[in-house]
């Protein structure tokens, strides 16, 4: 008997069979272990980075490379305090931009310029000394508040294995309504996209290595892509880049006055 | 035949007229060129205007609650209202206008100061009256389009057909995107283009959060910029009847003014591209206070300069008018006689200072000028751009002739005056 390869009398059914292979890839895909709690997953990514009993302070040295026109440096203190969603930055470097600083009090967001003396209120969102980071960057995570998961997948990411969540903002005052993170399996963010609302990449951000301060971790190197800033050299797009260094971590508690105008003020004279 | 002695007067001794000819027509001609620009500008400025605004004339509405917001809600109550107010639009506009937006392409990033979001198949028509440099414009059907500056292109580095990326900022903090085609690249390098963007107002309105149909103003076209301020007071009279309205805007800082106060849902105004545009309008209104007051001082001129020039030549002309007396022609013919000559010299003097002056607008629009983006509200494409105003002009022109006959009246008494016998005994 010669067969064909198709059977005239066996009952097709394409419907069902791409219904079943499409099943079988979102199972694959998501991996999503009956009982993972995501909010608690967000929870511990935010309590790593977070301190909530204690101050925090740091050494950051930025560097801004914009293609096409090199590279660029610039370093900051950093000052941070939790428990009070507050922080103070000062810039210690370069020369033209030492003695600026931002201060911020709960939702209000304050900028300094040392040459006019003079407070005017930025914002959250703005980009941190014209680089890829945001003054939001800055204060202590809340990705369990400002987000909720719509979907999780398991995969690896270079040496860690990660949930891969796809965050979508629970309120519009989010500036990224969309967010995509991969988290190992430590608890620690690894990697961030943010995204627009209409789906169109705006930032990836990488951390590498995290350094450990106390109970708590810091990251080491964090790398921020801008995925619309750039320059097309030689016919390739070149993504403008930040990358900053954390160096000095310390949680050792600083005073009331710290974070306060008059000491950004005093900081800057 | 009073007219027929003059006008041979005139004609046969026009060297005796020719330098006061001169006079009265270097000061209508200096008058008409002052008045044409200012003319021609205030006419530049209300059309470019009306494109930039959506409208010669347009209807803000303004809300504090929930948000602080532009925006016009259910336009029903408003179109009806301008069908009420017999305002006969050319073009009624939906405008949906945003402040803050990054255009990015290849890299590249600009900050642009007005997007623009409008109906292309009513607005067509009047931003097809922009000066393209690119493109098609009639692609903004599609809307995915968008039309960018030429500046905008060139910092972008973006070309007709090329992508570019818009991200505005919702009212809240969030960031939305779109993908946009760019249909066509127009040439405007004043306040009202440098960085400015037109793409459809549904596609602007999905990314910056607003209901797909609102729009923040409600703009009319009409055929004539004048009749803009009459057709605000009789709109504004039609929107009290049926919404809650602001007092009469004359200028932004009113509107800033009026919309402070607190109140509960929307409010609506009207305010014409003067209104926007206060502090040129000023400039302008300032620059037409200049032209009278150089019309002023043409007048004291051409008023002195024809009573001493007329004294004199009534002087010359003693034994003449002793003659024509002497053979019967009246006192009151002698003074018609010299006013008729007064007439026909102005009348002169105003046909060769308009001819003049319209040449000389000719040539000096030909001439593209190389001028700082400031500048370049007031000019038509890189031109001057002038327009000789009927009603003014007329109006100048029977100023002088009444001057000229005024400055002539004390001469043609003086010569009504003088007796035949005496004149014909004069040297």
């Amino acid at each position: 008997m010669i067969s064909s390869g198709i059977s005239p009398s066996r009952p097709r059914r394409p419907l069902l069979a791409l219904a079943a292979f499409l099943c079988l890839l979102q199972a694959l895909a998501a991996q999503i272990p009956a009982g993972t709690d995501f909010t608690a997953l967000l929870k511990k990514a935010d309590a790593l980075v977070t301190f909530p009993d204690t101050d925090f302070s740091a050494e950051y040295t930025f560097v801004q490379e914009s293609p096409g026109q090199g590279k660029s440096t610039k370093q900051a203190m950093v000052f941070r305090r939790d428990s009070e969603n507050t922080y103070l930055i000062v810039m210690v470097m370069p020369v033209e931009d030492k003695g600026k600083g931002y201060l911020k009090s709960n939702d209000n967001l304050w900028f300094y310029d040392p040459v006019s003396r003079r407070f005017t209120f930025t914002s959250a969102k703005e980009r941190f000394q014209n680089m890829n980071a945001r003054n939001s960057d800055f204060t202590r995570s809340n990705l369990a508040g400002d987000y909720k998961v719509t979907s999780a997948r398991w995969e690896a990411l270079g040496k860690y294995q990660c949930w891969v969540l796809d965050l979508l903002a629970t309120s519009p005052e989010i500036p990224s309504p969309k967010m995509r993170i991969w988290i190992s399996d430590d608890g620690l963010a690894r990697k961030t996209e943010d995204y627009s609302l209409s789906g169109q990449r705006l930032r990836t951000t990488a951390f590498p290595q995290y350094q450990v301060v106390g109970t708590r971790f810091v990251p080491q190197t964090v790398v921020i892509l801008d995925e619309l800033r750039g320059a097309n050299i030689n016919g390739v797009f070149v993504k403008e880049r930040t990358t900053y260094t954390i160096t000095r971590p310390s949680m050792q508690s600083l005073p009331d006055a710290t974070f306060s105008k008059a000491w950004l003020e005093k900081l800057s004279d | 035949m009073v007219f027929k002695v003059a006008a041979r007067n005139f004609t046969r001794n026009a060297r005796r007229f020719l330098l006061l000819g001169a006079a009265v027509a270097a000061g209508f001609f200096v008058i008409c060129i002052i008045q044409s620009l200012v003319a021609g500008v205030t006419n530049q400025i209300n059309e470019r205007g009306a494109r930039f605004y959506g409208g010669h004339l347009v209807v803000l509405g303004y809300q504090k609650h929930p948000v602080v917001s532009a925006r016009i809600g259910d336009d029903r109550p408003v179109l009806e209202a301008i069908a009420r107010s017999g305002i006969k639009p050319s073009i009624v506009s939906h405008r949906t206008h945003e402040g803050n937006g990054l255009v990015f392409f290849n890299g590249e990033k600009l900050a642009m100061r007005r997007i623009i979001g409008l109906d292309w198949a009513d607005e067509g028509p009047a931003i097809r009256q922009m000066e393209f440099v690119s493109g098609d414009p009639d692609r903004m059907k599609d809307p995915r389009s968008v039309l960018i500056s030429e500046e905008t292109a060139r910092r972008l580095g973006a070309k007709v057909g090329d992508e570019v990326v818009l991200e505005v900022e919702r009212e809240a903090g969030a960031i939305d995107t779109r993908n946009l085609l760019v249909a066509a690249i127009f040439r405007e390098a004043s306040i009202f283009g440098y960085f400015t963007l037109y793409m459809d107002r549904r596609t602007l309105n999905s990314a910056s959060g607003m209901d797909a149909d609102d729009c923040n103003l409600i703009g009319i076209y009409l055929d004539d910029y004048r009749k803009a301020q009459a057709a605000s007071t009789r709109l504004l009279a039609a929107l009290k009847t049926e919404l809650p309205t602001f007092p009469p805007l004359a200028s932004r800082d009113d509107f800033y003014e009026a919309r402070s106060a607190d109140y509960q849902g929307i409010r609506y105004g009207t305010m014409t591209v003067r209104g926007f545009l206060s502090e040129i309008g000023t400039m302008l209104e300032a620059l037409t206070m200049v032209s009278y007051g150089i019309l002023a001082l043409v007048i004291v001129v051409v008023t002195v300069g024809i009573m001493n020039i007329y004294r004199v030549m009534i002087y010359e002309r003693t034994r003449e008018i002793g003659t024509m007396r002497a053979i019967g022609v009246r006192r009151a013919q002698v003074r018609n006689l010299v006013l008729a000559e007064a007439l026909m010299l102005s009348a002169c003097s105003i046909v060769a200072a308009l001819g003049l002056s319209a040449l000389a607008l000719f040539f000096a629009s030909r001439i593209q000028l190389a001028v700082g983006a400031g500048f370049d509200i007031f000019l038509d494409r890189g031109h001057l751009s002038w327009f000789i105003n009927g009603d003014v002009t007329a109006l100048d022109a029977a100023l002088i002739v009444l001057v000229t006959l005024f400055g002539a009246l004390g001469p043609a008494r003086a010569a009504q005056a003088i007796e035949p016998a005496a004149a014909l005994r004069s040297d």
